[in-house]
């Protein structure tokens, strides 16, 4: 028994739950981006803030796609905690996309949080270079090393340069562990992406 | 795409346009398919209709106090003669017969004025009531009128 069609009130359960997910992003992005220090200009923000409430959408939609194809909540259970481990895993953060196996890769192309992740990750480091912590080699007898003798210790680097592109780091891996300087800047990406795959 | 080198850094490749794009349609396609599934797959029914009052079933509690006469059924045994209510004994309503006629209509014919326009909602109808359930009987109307009250 229906007079209405049950499309109509999923588009109003849609646009009722917009608002609070409006107020989330706002409060949320707004405290973890100044928070961790992300780039102090008003381009990278708001393109921080869309790409990170798209993606909000995005899962939203995804995980109300699986909710509404299931007729019960044990059958919804399993394939969406299959998928948000697939989709967190290959966002491209914890494996980063050269390391991926051949036969998984393909979770990376029709992962949306992925291209959110890429968007974002060059947002923050495309067009700035980073001052050298450490260089290659380093240790005694390498003291005075300088100039086209040594090398900064990141993926990216150029011998006889002591900063590093942040593009050319981005192109080269996202191998985080060597990146000690940066490390930082990462974290906040992924627990973010995290924390809007588990919204909702 | 240099216009936009003050708002977007990386100008030089279309990244931020190509993943938007792709971040918008995977959104719409899912909303799609979310949409779809509600329409054509129903949660599973729930088991929970229970007959609260079935037809000639007397309750345990009920019983007992039949048989051992107490205290608290004599009192609205009394109660009940004392303001004249001759209404259905207990042992009547359990003695009911079980109806078996089913009534049946055809060629129902209902009409009503709306806005001073006449409006033929029952036209021609047959139908039957199985005996011993309750039947509602359920009008869409076209025009967003209710006449609840006329239809009975």
């Amino acid at each position: 028994m229906a007079l209405y069609h049950p499309f109509s009130e999923a588009i109003a359960s849609m646009i009722c739950a917009l608002p609070s997910k409006i107020l989330v992003a706002i409060t949320f992005n707004l405290s973890l981006y100044f928070m961790t220090n992300l780039r102090r200009e008003v381009g990278p923000f708001f393109l921080y803030f869309l790409f990170s409430f798209v993606c909000t959408m995005c899962m939203s939609m995804i995980f109300r796609t699986i909710g509404s194809s299931s007729r019960t909540i044990s059958q919804a259970m399993a394939p969406s905690a299959l998928i948000t481990l697939a989709l967190v895993i290959y966002t491209g953060f914890v494996i980063p996309p050269r390391d991926m196996v051949v036969w998984f890769r393909w979770i990376n192309y029709i992962n949306p949080i992925a291209y959110a992740f890429e968007v974002l990750m060059v947002n923050e480091f495309d067009g700035r270079e980073f001052p050298c912590v450490q260089y290659i080699p380093q240790g005694p007898g390498y003291e005075n090393s300088t100039g086209l003798e040594r090398i900064c210790s990141v993926k990216g680097a150029q011998p006889g340069l002591s900063v590093v592109q942040g593009s050319a780091y981005l192109a080269t891996s996202f191998e985080y562990y060597r990146a000690n300087v940066w490390r930082y800047v990462f974290f906040p990406y992924h627990h973010t992406l995290l924390q809007f795959s588990y919204m909702d | 795409m240099c216009f936009f080198r003050t708002i977007i850094l990386f100008c030089n490749s279309l990244i931020w346009t190509r993943d938007f794009g792709i971040l918008i349609g995977f959104t719409v396609f899912f909303c799609a398919t979310h949409l779809l599934t509600t329409e054509y797959i129903s949660a599973a029914k729930s088991k929970g209709e229970v007959l609260v009052f079935r037809r000639g079933h007397i309750t345990d509690a009920k019983k007992r106090a039949e048989n051992a006469g107490d205290a608290e059924a004599a009192i609205s045994m009394l109660g009940r003669e004392a303001n004249g209510d001759k209404g259905v004994d207990d042992k009547a309503v359990a003695a009911i017969q079980r109806q078996t006629s089913i009534f049946h209509w055809e060629d129902v014919v209902y009409d009503i004025k709306i806005k001073k326009e006449p409006r033929r909602l029952l036209d021609h109808i047959d139908g039957w009531v199985e005996p011993g359930t309750l039947t509602a009987l359920m009008v869409r109307l076209l025009a967003c009128e209710f006449i609840r009250r006329d239809v009975r």
